[in-house]
């Protein structure tokens, strides 16, 4: 019986996860008879860590009452090298959406690049989450071109 | 017993390292120029606060980006700019960063 609902726990842990939007941001739309608008994204992720999940999870496993009060002062402790604002769940790689103009121009080698919408948004799993920036456009191409 | 000492030493080292959190990407217009990423020249510029303990300093440091960007492309424009809002968390205190950066057509 327990087995059987430690695999539904697990089961539901892997195949549930949510969507949060941070912020969005639209630019410049312009068009040009002599141009088709091509649509293009592209996106960068990097895993997040919840310290507080993770805390949660190690003490469910647990039976023991010591271990239980570790985990806590562990996370406490750690938490406590961890102090600032955050958005989604932090991340240990930093600056990893650096190269996402450098992705824009591999999609439009032109430049000639409009309608741009710059997201931010996270992919919550259990413990993790995916701590993802999104850009969406539209690269003009020359007609016949 | 043992066992779950180790366990948690690892989870602290594993867990323990520099974290950072990225609140705001945004990618600004390529127009007017529309050029070529060969046809500029790649400029950035960045700028942190300090804070400590809630207490903030240097509570210029977006203008101070910004003018440093523009001094990075003195005669020309600067298209398709992507600015990044993050932050570094430390031991009770965290440093917020900008940073700009774009192609400099001349």
């Amino acid at each position: 019986m327990k087995q059987k609902l430690i695999l539904s726990v697990f089961i539901f842990s892997i195949f549930s996860s949510c969507a949060q939007l941070h912020h969005v941001q639209i630019g410049d739309i312009q068009s040009h008879p002599d141009y088709v608008m091509k649509p293009f994204d592209v996106k960068i992720s990097e895993t997040g860590v919840n310290l507080q999940d993770a805390k949660n999870i190690a003490q469910a496993v647990t039976q023991s009452e010591e271990t239980k009060k570790q985990a806590s002062d562990i996370a406490g402790i750690i938490s406590l090298f961890q102090m600032g604002p955050v958005t989604g769940n932090p991340v240990y790689v930093k600056d990893y959406a650096k190269n996402l103009v450098q992705l824009i121009y591999e999609k439009c080698p032109s430049g000639k690049v409009t309608g741009l919408m710059s997201v931010r948004e996270s992919r919550k799993y259990p413990v993790i989450s995916g701590e993802i920036v999104k850009i969406t456009g539209y690269c003009l191409i020359p007609k016949g071109g | 017993m043992k066992l779950s000492i180790l366990f948690i030493l690892l989870q602290f080292v594993l867990l323990q390292g520099c974290t950072h959190s990225l609140h705001l990407s945004h990618q600004s217009d390529f127009g007017p120029s529309f050029k070529a990423y060969a046809q500029g020249e790649w400029v950035k510029s960045k700028a942190e606060q300090f804070v400590v303990m809630g207490f903030v300093s240097d509570t210029n440091y977006v203008d101070i980006a910004y003018n440093r960007l523009q001094d990075e492309c003195p005669k020309g424009q600067i298209q398709g700019i992507q600015t990044q809002y993050s932050t570094s968390h430390g031991f009770f205190s965290w440093t917020n960063v900008i940073q700009m950066q774009g192609l400099c057509v001349k």
